[in-house]
């Protein structure tokens, strides 16, 4: 059987960007292909959920065999027995530190969108306005208002849940009913108003997960085991939430083990034809044709895509028109924050695992009394308070009976937060391709080389102190700080390389997505990102890939692309 | 026929009036690491493993740590999550209870009455924490650390751990951050 090569839209990969893509392009009556590079997940099928932790020889935990095959992802806490199928093979699929990069990837249908964080937040002009500002990078060529219905368009499709705080810094969306602060929560909230006179906030993480059934799935079940996948759709991902509204239309072929190689280029139109795969499974080549294409193979992924493509007119890939592809990479800088005890309410506990903690939206570089810092942008906290069980060590006989049923009681309450940090877009951060290594199938690799630099290190140093300086204020006790240490990628927020602009010269994509040099190519996902902001970006990638695809079908009914 | 190794176990019984005659602890550490790990897995090491277990975190108004099968646990994590040095230590450590137990009490471990294990136990307990004070980064774990961190993780993260001595909602379905304490209640598994 010949297989059908000619689609009116093609969509390369399948996690948050490449979902919607494929929703919105169907949706409008395209016949879309959606290219995936790794095997199909199935949604409740192929999860983890119904196992208990028990059932597990090692219980979860990691065993040398599983350091040996995972030289990265045991670099950081993703590498576990319980989902392990839904990270990379790194043998396969290999990559260069020019500097150390840690990079988590997940090759299969869905990609990241079944293990990511879920945190949902909008980028208000404070993000959208910043380059401009201080001049670092180039600035975005667009404002808050090209993206809040967009915004508003995604939220109310992917279900987020959150409160509408009403704050400058951090615009509300549509959500759900926000999840419950427990009774510690609330209270130091309160007082952390008082004691900031209304310019500091604990709110309620703004989460995809939803609080109330939504299209077909069912309302977040409070397991907080997201990451194995959610057999009631509980939280947003590709095969909860955009895949089948995508098959529903009748207009969608997804294609598992299909490794985009490249975009073929037309010169004598200046547009894409379609692209050329590799079946991951039978290294046979293939080609697939259409009017428009959507790249969404995950940041630097996509990247990898442009550069490979159009080699003939422009050495350096599709894009690179700019001297900016593979330029000004980003990612969010965290691993550090503090903590301390909470005291009384020993007649208070929780029941349910919610699956989201506070939020502590940015405050350097913004409110009067916190202007004057010696770095630019800032960064925001996530945390929570909880608790814990009794920890048993301090205790004069730490074994026997006694000592365990005193384990199996809860100890103290404790609140801690975790900061996370803008990284600015330095042109030197970059990624290139390097073409002595190969991987499985013969493709050159990626080279990460990006550092962070004086303005994160200095944000660092306040990002520790001034979480300690607050919980004291409020009356925690033994607070103390901790820094774990960054590396770049540590993050799982990849950005950049590809960056939107108003200017040919000094960016890769134009104000809607489309690449300057190939109108009917649009990049929708976090390679687009022309600043990092500090709040979790795939929300953003969401909205920016629905208005992209709005876009493109305007423009096809035109005749434009 | 009876073949050398059920001969070694039955001169071992009778010798030490024990039930430790698997072939650890007969050869014990003349022999590779990867040999001694697998004869971790046999019957009498992992019942043995489950009595020391036991000790730590004893049955009480809940099971305790043999129910729980955390003398079968321990093998599989020596074998799969420790690096060679660490499963020398643990195997040598687990050969040397015996001794210690008769040194302290005259006697094998087993036949301890509650009580003394429980001294046996806490001594080891102040010992092994005062090793790894001061160990060097590159020296090998103690044994009783080991046996007491995978004590601790097997038991509470079975079923009888997590169900029993622990409470454990699988599927919650709601969220109360507001949820009534009481002394003696038991705490959320997870």
């Amino acid at each position: 059987m010949v297989e059908n090569n000619i689609y009116d839209a093609i969509v390369i990969g399948s996690g948050i960007s490449g979902g919607w893509a494929a929703k919105e392009l169907t949706e409008k009556g395209l016949k879309t292909i959606m290219l995936e590079r790794g095997r199909n997940v199935e949604h409740v099928k192929d999860y983890h959920a119904n196992k208990d932790v028990w059932e597990y020889p090692h219980r979860g935990g990691r065993t040398k065999q599983m350091e040996a095959d995972y030289p990265v992802l045991k670099r950081d806490y993703p590498l576990n027995e319980k989902n392990l199928d839904f990270w990379v093979n790194e043998k396969e699929s290999p990559y260069v530190e020019k500097k150390r990069f840690d990079w988590f990837r997940g090759y299969h249908v869905g990609g990241r969108s079944l293990m990511w964080g879920r945190q949902s937040y909008r980028f208000g002009d404070l993000d959208f306005e910043a380059n401009a500002k201080d001049g670092h990078g180039v600035d975005w060529p667009i404002r808050y208002a090209d993206i809040a219905p967009w915004y508003s368009y995604a939220e109310k499709w992917a279900g987020i849940s959150g409160n509408r705080d009403g704050l400058d810094v951090l615009p509300d969306g549509d959500f759900m009913p926000a999840m419950p602060f427990n009774i510690v929560e609330k209270d130091l909230a309160e007082r952390l108003k008082k004691q900031f006179g209304g310019s500091r906030h604990f709110i309620m993480g703004r989460t995809a997960n939803i609080t109330q059934p939504h299209t077909g799935r069912i309302n977040c079940q409070y397991q907080n085991q997201c990451w194995l996948g959610c057999n009631f759709g509980g939280y947003f991902s590709t095969q909860s939430s955009t895949l089948p509204p995508a098959m529903k239309t009748g207009n969608l072929t997804l294609r598992p083990f299909s490794i985009v190689t490249k975009i073929i280029y037309d010169k004598d139109t200046k547009k894409a034809k379609g692209v050329e795969i590799v079946d991951a499974e039978t290294n046979k080549t293939y080609e697939f044709f259409a009017k428009v294409i959507f790249v969404c193979a995950s940041a630097f992924n996509s990247t990898w895509v442009l550069m490979n493509s159009a080699t003939d007119v422009w050495e350096g890939g599709l894009g690179s028109s700019s001297g900016e592809l593979g330029h000004n990479a980003m990612d969010h800088h965290f691993r550090l924050g503090a903590s301390g005890r909470v005291e009384g309410y020993d007649d208070k506990y929780v029941f349910g695992r919610r699956p989201t903690g506070l939020y502590v939206p940015r405050f350097v570089n913004i409110a009067s009394d916190t202007k004057q810092r010696d770095y630019v942008r800032g960064f925001g906290y996530q945390g929570g308070a909880s608790r814990g069980r009794w920890s048993g060590e301090i205790a004069e006989m730490a074994v026997g009976g006694e000592w365990k049923d005193a384990l199996c009681e809860p100890g103290n309450w404790s609140i801690g937060f975790t900061a996370f940090g803008e990284i600015l877009p330095y042109h030197e951060n970059r990624i290139f391709l390097d073409k002595d290594v190969k991987d499985k199938w013969g493709l050159p690799v990626l080279a990460m080389d990006m550092e962070i630099k004086d303005n994160e290190n200095k944000m660092r140093k306040d990002m520790t102190e001034e979480m300690k300086a607050m919980l004291e204020s409020i009356g925690v006790k033994d607070v103390g700080t901790y820094d774990g240490g960054y590396n770049f990628g540590m993050g799982i927020h990849e950005m950049g390389t590809a960056r939107m602009g108003l200017d040919p010269k000094t960016s890769v994509l134009n104000k809607h997505n489309q690449v300057w040099d190939a109108t009917n190519v649009y990049v929708t996902d976090g390679a687009c990102m022309t600043s990092a902001g500090c709040v979790n970006p795939s929300l953003t990638y969401m909205a920016l890939t629905a208005r992209a695809v709005d876009h493109a079908v305007s423009e096809l009914k035109k005749g434009n692309i | 026929m009876m073949n050398r190794r059920e001969a070694l176990k039955r001169v071992a019984f009778i010798m030490g009036g024990t039930v430790i005659g698997s072939s650890l602890f007969l050869e014990g550490c003349k022999r590779k690491a990867t040999k001694d790990v697998a004869a971790l897995f046999e019957a009498e090491t992992t019942d043995y493993l489950g009595e020391l277990a036991e000790a730590i975190l004893p049955k009480t108004s809940t099971p305790g740590a043999k129910e729980a099968g955390v003398g079968a646990f321990i093998p599989v994590m020596i074998r799969d999550c420790y690096d060679e040095k660490d499963q020398k230590a643990f195997v040598e450590g687990l050969i040397g209870v015996e001794d210690r137990a008769k040194k302290e009490f005259k006697k094998g471990f087993l036949e301890l009455t509650p009580e003394e294990k429980l001294q046996f136990v806490n001594n080891y307990d102040k010992e092994a924490k005062e090793y790894q004070g001061n160990k060097k980064e590159e020296d090998a774990n103690h044994f009783f650390t080991m046996l007491k961190q995978l004590t601790l993780t097997g038991f509470f993260t079975s079923e009888v751990g997590m169900k029993q001595a622990l409470r454990y909602v699988k599927i919650p379905g709601k969220f109360d951050g507001n949820y009534p304490y009481k002394k003696g209640d038991k705490a959320w598994a997870i």
